[in-house]
């Protein structure tokens, strides 16, 4: 029986009185990357923000259903602490956006706002980090230099660094190549599958060719419903209408 | 033909106003620079006064103006950025912000001179301070709030919202992510907004004539009376004493370069501020 | 490990993660703690204003319980002989207010139309930033230079001139004593000149360069774009910007102070000796603080002053709100 890391449940999602989810129900196994696909504006950000509740930041935000994820419970209930939550479930944007800070201090901030305050540990996370999305060798002479001096692809590397210093299980990233030049990409695609061997990622992606590349499932969302979810490798069989719309 | 004579009679009309215009300040500021620098003198800096202020020079007032605006400052500061914070961060009626805005303002626009018989009413009467350095300090910081506190919130407005929402998406809380994110980024500009609070207040006389007795030397306590440059300089003026004017233009020349320099600063923050973040 | 049973699926919790738990309940208290405090600094900075509205008023109800609202038309004030007339100080306020706007707009609105719309380059950023040096510039120095320079030459040059060859005009008659109305106007424009310089300079800015570009295109000069098209269109924050002048002027002390002679009479000529309201409180208060009514009168003086500047303000603001609300529709 596959195991799964996130079951969502009858999700519906409002934006004030716009009902931007319906009813999703989705399971999404660990260990394997999701890829969420759709037309622009059909709520695949707004599935993704769901699932770390980062959406609790909007103020017309509402809900119903559950969001279960597994070593954490039902995330929406009211005893779970959301800070622990996402440090557990990593956000990953469309634009890089690293703090106008070193690029140590920026993969450092996750551990040093969760309380860890050993310099050796935090040290050592970093490095850790950085060398896990392959900036290490890049980076490891100028660590004290601004982050911002950074080209786009390795900001955006630094970003998932910064994430992946907090020892996430899950990934959250909402098209991170969207971006990023074609070998920025290429580099990413790449961590994503070797990432995906310890981590579960939910990938957001506008390129079919990307979801092709790297998702083991691919989840269709249209105008907020869920309409498809397959594995990957039975769509090149057997493509089916919608995904015909893709290719 | 008639048009271009026209255009070019209206240019000179509008120097010769420009000129007459500036001629004021030139005026008083060469009065001051020229017979100012005339009559300094080293311990004017660096003495107190001995004999009413016929002797020695004017280290208290100098010591005494520098220290009201620092404990002014440590309580508008906390205040002025702890309310900025609130407006900008936490408060979500936009409905809410725009009164609550309002009602800062309104601060700015009342006469220093009714700060000052507030102070008194207020600070030394009813809180029964008497007339001192803290009711004056207090009462400045009254006067300070307005503009830290609007300079403060819109610096806090300008934070990219993408940076809070990476901090956010790390598991901060909100008063980490202000604190580690926000209230960096906004530095710059808080600080420019304090400074012009300063400069603000460093060139007030009269709600000090109302708020705080004087002193020859420098308090040794809160409750003591202060000398300010300002206060010592208006006696200077209406004294009998010619020497004592004299020394009112040294006072005032350094009290004039003292107050430019901080408004000179705090426009160059806030010009560096705008430039390096709309990047 | 621990097993925690949900319907179909078992959920797994690693103590690995006990590494990072602990600070839960902590941050979630602070949070409220911190949200608190910070509600508190704000609630106190807005409620200032009504804090010095109320005791200002509170502390002039015992003069106007006693004397009535007579004290506003009284030009008598003696105050040991308890007579209490106010009169002459709010005329003084409004003849020198108003003298000094009438004479700082044309002043103040002409130069800035200069800066803006005339000046070539280096010499633009120069004025401007003179201007906002100026704006900056304590009130005791320029009383300082009223009373030390401007006095003594209107007393001893100017004044005798105006009332040789204008003397036979009443506003221009009296004998010179350099101290005066004259004097206090000029200083007020001084003080408000700088301020209203930068506001009118904003507001032309502001007009939109495609209004000009129109009036050229249809072959206007540049004197008739400037006045017939950027400066009524700056109007409003050109308005805006006087009012704000005003409530300075009124609430100017220092410089005023210094040069008007501050006699409590009702001022009939420019060469006159008068009392303004703000000097009022900063030459008596001493005295007066230890005399209940005599200091309950000053505060009705602070209280007037208080209405007085916030009046004005409340009127610029309400300009800038509708100019900008205009312009969010454009």
């Amino acid at each position: 029986m596959p195991r799964y890391k996130i079951i969502i449940e009858n999700l519906n999602v409002w934006y004030g009185k716009k009902h931007v989810l319906k009813n999703i129900n989705l399971k999404i196994e660990e260990k394997k990357v999701t890829c969420i696909m759709g037309p622009s504006g059909c709520g695949k950000s707004t599935l993704l923000r769901t699932i770390n509740r980062l959406n609790d930041l909007i103020k017309e935000f509402k809900m119903s259903g559950n969001v279960l994820i597994e070593g954490i419970g039902n995330i929406y209930s009211d005893d779970i602490d959301v800070y622990e939550l996402r440090r557990r479930v990593a956000y990953i944007y469309q634009k890089p956006n690293p703090f106008p800070m070193s690029i140590f201090d920026n993969v450092a901030f996750g551990l040093r706002i969760h309380g860890i305050k050993d310099k050796k540990f935090i040290r050592e996370k970093v490095r850790e980090a950085l060398e896990k999305v392959g900036l290490w060798d890049e980076v490891k002479d100028r660590l004290e230099i601004s982050a911002l001096k950074l080209s786009g692809g390795q900001q955006q590397r630094l970003c998932i660094a910064r994430a992946l210093a907090l020892d996430p299980e899950v990934l959250l990233m909402d098209e991170p190549t969207a971006f990023l030049d074609p070998i920025a990409t290429e580099k990413i695609e790449k961590l994503i599958v070797e990432l995906s061997k310890e981590k579960t990622i939910v990938l957001v992606s506008h390129e079919i060719h990307q979801a092709l590349r790297v998702s083991d499932y691919i989840a269709f969302l249209y105008l907020g419903e869920l309409v498809e979810y397959t594995k990957t490798k039975e769509i090149l069989r057997d493509p089916t209408e919608i995904l015909k719309y893709f290719l | 033909m008639n048009r271009v004579i026209h255009d070019r009679i209206a240019k000179i009309i509008l120097i010769v106003v420009t000129v007459i215009t500036l001629s004021p300040f030139i005026a008083i500021i060469s009065d001051i620079m020229f017979k100012g620098i005339l009559h300094i003198n080293i311990e004017l800096i660096t003495e107190y006064p001995r004999k009413l202020g016929l002797e020695g020079g004017a280290l208290n007032a100098i010591v005494g103006s520098i220290l009201m605006i620092a404990l002014a400052c440590i309580f508008a500061m906390p205040i002025s950025i702890g309310g900025a914070i609130y407006l900008s961060e936490y408060l979500e009626s936009e409905k809410l912000r725009n009164i609550l805005e309002f009602m800062v303002d309104t601060l700015a626009g009342v006469p220093s001179i009714v700060f000052g018989a507030f102070g008194y009413i207020f600070f030394a009467y009813f809180l029964r301070l008497g007339a001192c350095w803290l009711t004056a300090s207090l009462t400045l910081a009254l006067m300070m709030l307005p503009i830290m506190l609007r300079t403060a919130e819109e610096a806090l407005r300008f934070v990219p919202v993408e940076l809070k929402e990476a901090a956010y998406s790390l598991g901060a809380s909100k008063w980490q992510v202000i604190s580690n994110v926000s209230l960096n980024v906004a530095a710059p500009a808080i600080i420019s907004g304090i400074l012009l609070g300063i400069a603000r207040v460093f060139g007030e006389t009269a709600p000090l004539l109302l708020t705080t007795g004087y002193n020859f030397f420098s308090p040794s306590s809160f409750l003591e009376g202060i000398a300010t440059m300002t206060v010592t300089i208006f006696m200077w003026v209406e004294s009998p004493f010619p020497e004592l004017v004299n020394r009112a233009y040294a006072l005032g020349f350094i009290l004039l370069i003292i107050v430019i320099g901080i408004d000179v600063l705090a426009n160059l923050l806030s010009r560096y501020f705008a430039r390096h973040m709309v990047k | 490990m621990v097993y925690i049973p949900h319907d179909n699926y078992i959920l797994l919790v690693n103590d690995k993660h006990l590494l990072f738990r602990g600070l839960a309940l902590k941050r979630f208290k602070l949070e409220s703690i911190y949200s608190l405090l910070l509600l508190i600094t704000l609630i106190i900075s807005a409620s200032v204003i009504f804090f010095i509205a109320f005791f200002l008023f509170v502390e002039s109800i015992p003069a106007l319980s006693h004397y009535g609202l007579s004290i506003f038309v009284e030009t008598r004030w003696d105050p040991f002989n308890k007579e209490f007339g106010i009169a002459p100080f709010i005329i003084s306020t409004i003849l020198c207010c108003g003298l000094a706007i009438i004479v700082a707009t044309p002043l103040g609105v002409l130069t800035a139309i200069f800066i803006t719309e005339y000046c070539p380059e280096p010499f633009r950023s120069v004025l401007h930033s003179l201007f906002e040096i100026f704006a900056a510039f304590p009130s005791i120095l320029v009383g300082m230079w009223g009373y030390l320079v401007l006095v003594p030459i209107l007393r001893d040059y100017i004044q005798p001139f105006l009332v040789r060859y204008l003397g036979f005009i009443p506003l221009f008659q009296g004998s010179p004593r350099g101290f005066g109305v004259m004097a206090g106007v000029i200083v007020l424009t001084i003080m408000i000149l700088p301020t209203l310089i930068v506001i009118s300079e904003e507001a032309i800015k502001m007009v939109p360069q495609e209004l000009k570009e129109a009036a050229f295109s249809l072959g206007a000069t540049k004197t008739q774009t400037v006045f017939r098209v950027v400066v009524p269109t700056a109007i409003p924050g050109i308005s805006a910007g006087i009012l704000l002048a005003i409530g300075r002027a009124i609430g100017e002390t220092m410089a005023v102070l210094m040069v008007t002679g501050n006699t409590p009479k009702v001022p009939t000529s420019i060469l006159d000796t008068c009392y303004l309201m703000t000097s009022l409180i900063a030459n008596e208060f001493g005295y007066a603080a230890g005399i209940p009514l005599y200091r309950s009168v000053l505060f009705v003086v602070a209280f007037i002053l208080l209405l007085l500047s916030l009046l004005f303000m409340a009127s610029a603001r309400i300009i800038i709100f509708r100019m900008r609300k205009k312009m969010g529709l454009k």
